[in-house]
């Protein structure tokens, strides 16, 4: 009786998981290469915050040495002030900008998120765990002297097990039906959003700031030294270090700018052929889509190297 | 470096008594919003001040560090180019608060889908959250079961 009560119920498990498993709209690969594309993408879409952070953070070096080219201790004070101000003010631009480019990161955290393994995992290992616990507890109460006949240990710590990995493809076909429905319904959105950093990135507006600030910085310079040479004072070693520093930055910001443009048009395109591959009804990832993903997690490493230093 | 001067490309050089006034009216007026037809026409006027502001710093660093200039018009140069100065940090402010702009604006739409997802995820979560209560609960039973078996 027992034996047939295990049957039946091993057999309607079994019959559980493969309605489950056949109704999931996304294959396990497919839901990894969404993980995969997201793994990174943040570092990517916060790039116009830190571009904003580094021009800030060079416009007061090179303001401090077109300072000290001034003559007049007044003219140097109310210099120093002002860029003491502006910096304070652009501290308020990089905090704002960077509240607008968590609205992406936030996107692009939660489809991270809502593709991990963890979602179909955890409620696995919880079943797992209660099925144990319930055993344990059966075993302690055989263990007291009451008089009645024991219950049956280890069934629950295997029901647990089975019901566990019938919950886990359950859940995978949940989480499949979510990242489906998020990737396809948020496409268009996601593809609007990466056109705009991009175009952000790639603006006259940033371009002339950027230019600004590597031609800036060598006049600036060039006008400290020439007031030292004026006076008939010596330029400090640590002065040329730090300008061939500040040089170094400024002419990074560029390779950082088109990095991050490349890095978000692959982004942009890996997202819409998983979302066409989702629509079609798709189940395997093809190799190219794989490749974007690859080039993307690269370019996001480089410039996450480069948004560092 | 050439004593004084300012190591720049070839550039027309203005009279050596160049005023602060003169210095402000040679530049074109920095354009604030409302004057001109749309964004783009803007920007790229901000663009050319920007430009002509870093030139106009550059001639005036080259005509106040000349050394055979006298101290108070060097110390006149000097208010003179602090004022280019404020400018150059205005039109920044300016082009900033433009792409800060357009920052916002594309950002907005992905937030509420963040949210939807977010709230997905939590719904995902719950039966797993729940789940680890009641095995805290077993786990509870369990210790008390062994304490009641040692009496």
């Amino acid at each position: 009786m027992r034996f047939v009560t295990i049957c039946n119920f091993l057999i309607f498990s079994l019959l559980a998981v493969f309605v489950t498993a056949s109704c999931s709209p996304l294959s396990k690969a497919q839901i990894e290469a969404v993980n995969e594309l997201t793994f990174r993408s943040d570092t990517i879409t916060r790039s116009p915050a830190v571009l904003f952070e580094k021009m800030s953070a060079l416009r007061l070096e090179r303001g401090l040495f077109y300072a000290a080219s001034l003559s007049s201790g007044r003219a140097r004070y109310e210099e120093v002030t002002a860029l003491a101000e502006t910096s304070m003010d652009d501290e308020s631009v990089v905090r704002k900008a960077s509240g607008y480019v968590d609205a992406f990161n936030s996107y692009v955290r939660a489809l991270h998120s809502v593709s991990a393994d963890a979602r179909w995992k955890g409620l696995g290992t919880e079943i797992r765990g209660v099925g144990t616990r319930v055993d344990s507890v059966l075993y302690r109460y055989n263990r007291l002297d009451t008089g009645y006949d024991d219950i049956p240990t280890g069934y629950a710590r295997m029901a647990g097990r089975v019901l566990a990995y019938v919950a886990e493809e359950v859940m995978q076909a949940v989480q499949g039906r979510a990242v489906r429905n998020i990737v396809v319904v948020g496409d268009t959105l996601v593809a609007a959003s990466c056109d705009s950093l991009m175009d952000i990135l790639r603006s006259d507006e940033m371009d002339e700031l950027i230019r600004h600030e590597r031609e800036s910085l060598r006049d600036n310079y060039a006008a400290y030294l020439a007031a030292l040479e004026l006076r008939g004072e010596p330029v400090p070693f640590e002065s040329d270090r730090l300008y061939v520093e500040l040089l170094r930055r400024t002419d990074e910001l560029p390779d950082i700018r088109n990095s991050c443009v490349s890095a978000l048009r692959s982004f942009k395109n890996a997202h819409a052929r998983l979302a066409a591959d989702f629509a079609a009804g798709k189940k395997e990832v093809p190799e190219e889509l794989w490749e974007e993903v690859l080039r993307l997690n690269v370019l996001a490493a480089q410039v996450s190297e480069m948004l560092e230093n | 470096m050439e004593k004084g001067a300012i190591n720049r490309p070839a550039s027309q050089t203005q009279s050596e008594q160049t005023s602060t006034s003169d210095l402000r009216t040679a530049l074109p007026q920095p354009l604030s919003p409302g004057d001109v037809a749309g964004p783009s026409a803007r920007s790229e006027s901000e663009q050319q001040t920007l430009t002509d502001i870093r030139d106009a710093i550059a001639e005036c660093d080259t005509l106040r560090l000349d050394p055979s200039l006298p101290e108070a018009d060097r110390r006149d140069m000097d208010a003179a180019v602090l004022t280019l100065r404020n400018l150059e940090r205005e039109l920044i402010e300016a082009t900033s608060e433009t792409l800060l702009d357009r920052l916002e604006a594309a950002s907005k739409p992905l937030e509420d889908l963040a949210r939807d997802i977010r709230t997905r995820v939590t719904a995902m979560n719950a039966p797993a959250k729940a789940l680890e209560h009641f095995k805290r609960l077993a786990s509870l039973a369990t210790r008390i079961l062994r304490e009641a078996g040692r009496w």
